[in-house]
């Protein structure tokens, strides 16, 4: 080794194309650029976040790395290892879970869907009860340990996936949207137990879709888009790289759309959002000149009721809308 | 040794995880009541048309054929179901051996049909009361367990081509009627167009339901080892032929992406 190289993920230029039929008498070939040449690397004992909008590429990226997808072109290297050539050394090393309630075998217990799995990764017998016992702790599964999983609640099928995922120890555990469906407490303790596992030295790729999740999770985070990176950086300074920009917030009553978009035509106004509901709208305005923005907003919806003015720094999401565009859901 | 313990868990967790039949209720109405009416059918049929002439040949090779495909939609089972749970992926991503992996799937579903079989032909016998020569029970057994064993091979195949196609149903109902229609085990072979009988030869259970008739209506041994012989390399044909199936399937979902396993 020449260079002590903290990546335990490296990826370089990677493309992804897929190619599909379309049509069922006369077939077209139709080619989806899925990843247009994706660069990033993660270090050992990082959480690492994947976001983008749906279809941006997440999933297939994930699917590189776990050894299910090989790239068209590009370098992948993880654990020093390449997925495609060296996937029978890499499997016993990682481990990857799919967001959402299937995945597992409904008719078994938690406990035998451990088992199971144990046995898939050759985790010799003498080992696998304490260590499933240990993760359905982990997962505050055990008192439901013998119960069939078919009468668990989705969060509780989540969670025996999560547990799934650790049978072989892994040095890096893939998560592709696995807070996907789940209550606010639900979601949090996932969270307390991904970061737990971090803390105790796996390393973590996740994808999610909620940008406070990823703001709260992730010590590294790549914005990608349409198979190409948008930005990689720690949520902190990727919020900072719009430092002097706030968002403008407000609710207005008795206004048409026509009239809020032309604030975009407003040097100092960079972005405007706006979200009709029943019977008011909601507005976020991102400005450089708050201070010359509100008298703007006054200005412009004379007539109209303004309600819930506020002047906040950008969170993680607003950054997201303005970096990537389109609306948030 | 450790590796044995795990074929054999794996053989059991992934039956009751796949198939899930293990409810008795269930699987007295499914795996036993079902063939059993079936079989009585045609051994009426058999015992109308023929006058009774070698009638319990026909009811063991019946017993044998029906009892079989019940382990066959078992063993497609074994692919389909861990799709639609969407465990197949974690499975062919997992560092197991494969090929080991759905021999030892496989095992249950032989076992559970040479039980059902055996069930089926017991029944059979009380009904038409007829018995059977004592040293004839235990060859029958291993020409049985052979024959279901190159059954579920085929099995397994037809499970890879439900990784192409959804409807299982429909391929499983072809299989069950060319597997009633080829083997024999209502009429005579020679009745059948000659090119039938050289298509037959490549299909399972053709030689188990003669070796069946032979030795339960004529007490004749002597063919046994060869056919059984046959049968059997067939068995083993099949299943290197799945495996290869689930290989391709894995290449077109990795590489070239036009399938997906989950
Ligand atoms: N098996 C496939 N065949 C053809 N096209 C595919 C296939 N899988 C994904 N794609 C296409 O590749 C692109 C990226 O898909 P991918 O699933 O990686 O996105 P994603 O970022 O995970 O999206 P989401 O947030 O919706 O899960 C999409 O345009 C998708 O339609
Ligand atoms: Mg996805």
């Amino acid at each position: 080794m020449s260079t002590i190289n903290n990546n335990i993920i490296n990826v370089s230029q990677v493309k992804r194309t897929y190619k599909t039929e379309v049509g069922i008498i006369k077939k077209k070939k139709k080619e989806v650029d899925a990843l247009k040449g994706l660069s990033f690397s993660v270090n050992k004992g990082e959480i690492f976040g994947l976001l983008g909008p749906n279809g941006a590429g997440k999933t297939t990226m994930i699917k590189i790395l776990t050894t299910m997808l090989t790239p068209s072109s590009g370098e992948v290297s993880v654990l020093g290892l390449n997925p495609v050539t060296d996937a029978k050394k890499l499997r016993p090393h990682i481990n990857f879970i799919l967001g959402g309630e299937r995945n597992l075998y409904w008719r078994l217990s938690a406990y035998d869907n451990l088992a199971y799995f144990s046995d898939l990764y050759k985790i010799p017998r003498s080992e696998q009860h304490g260590r499933i016992q240990d993760l359905l702790e982990l997962v505050g599964l055990q008192d439901v340990a013998h119960q069939r999983v078919e009468t668990f609640s989705k969060g509780m099928k989540q969670r025996l996936q999560i547990a799934r995922g650790l049978v072989n120890n892994p040095e890096i555990l893939f998560l592709d949207e696995p807070s996907i469906g789940l209550d606010p407490v639900s979601a949090r303790k996932l969270r307390e137990i991904i970061r737990q596992l971090n803390d105790n030295g796996t390393t973590i790729l996740l994808t999610t879709h909620y940008m406070f999740e990823a703001d709260e999770l992730c010590d590294r985070i790549a914005f990608i888009d349409k198979g190409e990176l948008i930005e990689v950086d720690s949520p902190q300074n990727i919020k900072q790289k719009t430092n002097n920009v706030s968002v403008v917030e407000f609710s207005v009553i008795g206004i048409e759309a026509t009239k809020i978009q032309e604030f975009t035509h407003h040097p100092d106004i960079h972005h405007v959002q706006f979200e009709q509901q029943e019977f008011l709208t909601k507005v976020k305005l991102h400005t450089t000149d708050p201070q010359g923005a509100v008298p703007i907003i006054y200005e412009n919806m004379k007539g109209a009721i303004i309600q819930d003015l506020s002047i906040t720094k950008p969170s993680l999401e607003d950054v997201y809308v303005q970096l990537i565009g389109g609306k948030v859901s | 040794m450790q590796a044995v313990q795990r074929f054999f868990r794996q053989s059991l967790l992934s039956y009751r995880a796949l198939f899930g039949w293990l409810d008795p209720k269930v699987y007295i109405l499914v795996m036993v009541l079902s063939p059993l009416s079936q079989l009585l059918f045609f051994s009426v049929l058999v015992n109308y048309v023929y006058s009774g002439e070698g009638l319990v040949g026909y009811i063991g090779a019946n017993a044998l054929i029906l009892c079989v495909l019940n382990s066959v939609f078992g063993i497609m089972s074994i692919i389909t179901s861990d799709r639609y749970m969407g465990t197949f992926q974690h499975v062919m991503a997992s560092p197991v051996n494969k090929a080991g992996l759905f021999l030892s799937r496989s095992i249950a579903h032989v076992l559970n049909g040479l039980f059902t079989s055996i069930i089926g032909f017991i029944f059979g016998m009380m009904i038409f009361q007829i018995s059977i020569a004592p040293d004839a029970i235990l060859l029958l057994v291993g020409v049985w367990m052979v024959s279901i064993f190159s059954a579920c091979g085929l099995g397994l195949i037809i499970g890879c081509f439900c990784l192409w196609t959804p409807s299982m149903n429909l391929i499983g109902n072809i299989l069950a009627s060319s597997l009633l229609l080829l083997s024999g085990a209502n009429y005579p072979q020679s009745i059948m167009p000659v090119w039938l009988v050289h298509f037959a030869d490549f299909i399972p259970l053709t030689r188990g339901v003669e070796l069946t008739k032979q030795i339960l209506n004529e007490g004749n041994y002597s063919n046994v080892f060869a056919l059984l012989g046959e049968e059997f390399v067939l068995g083993v044909c099949f299943f290197i032929i799945s495996f290869l199936f689930i290989k391709y399937a894995e290449y077109l979902s990795r590489v070239r992406g036009t399938m997906d396993l989950d």
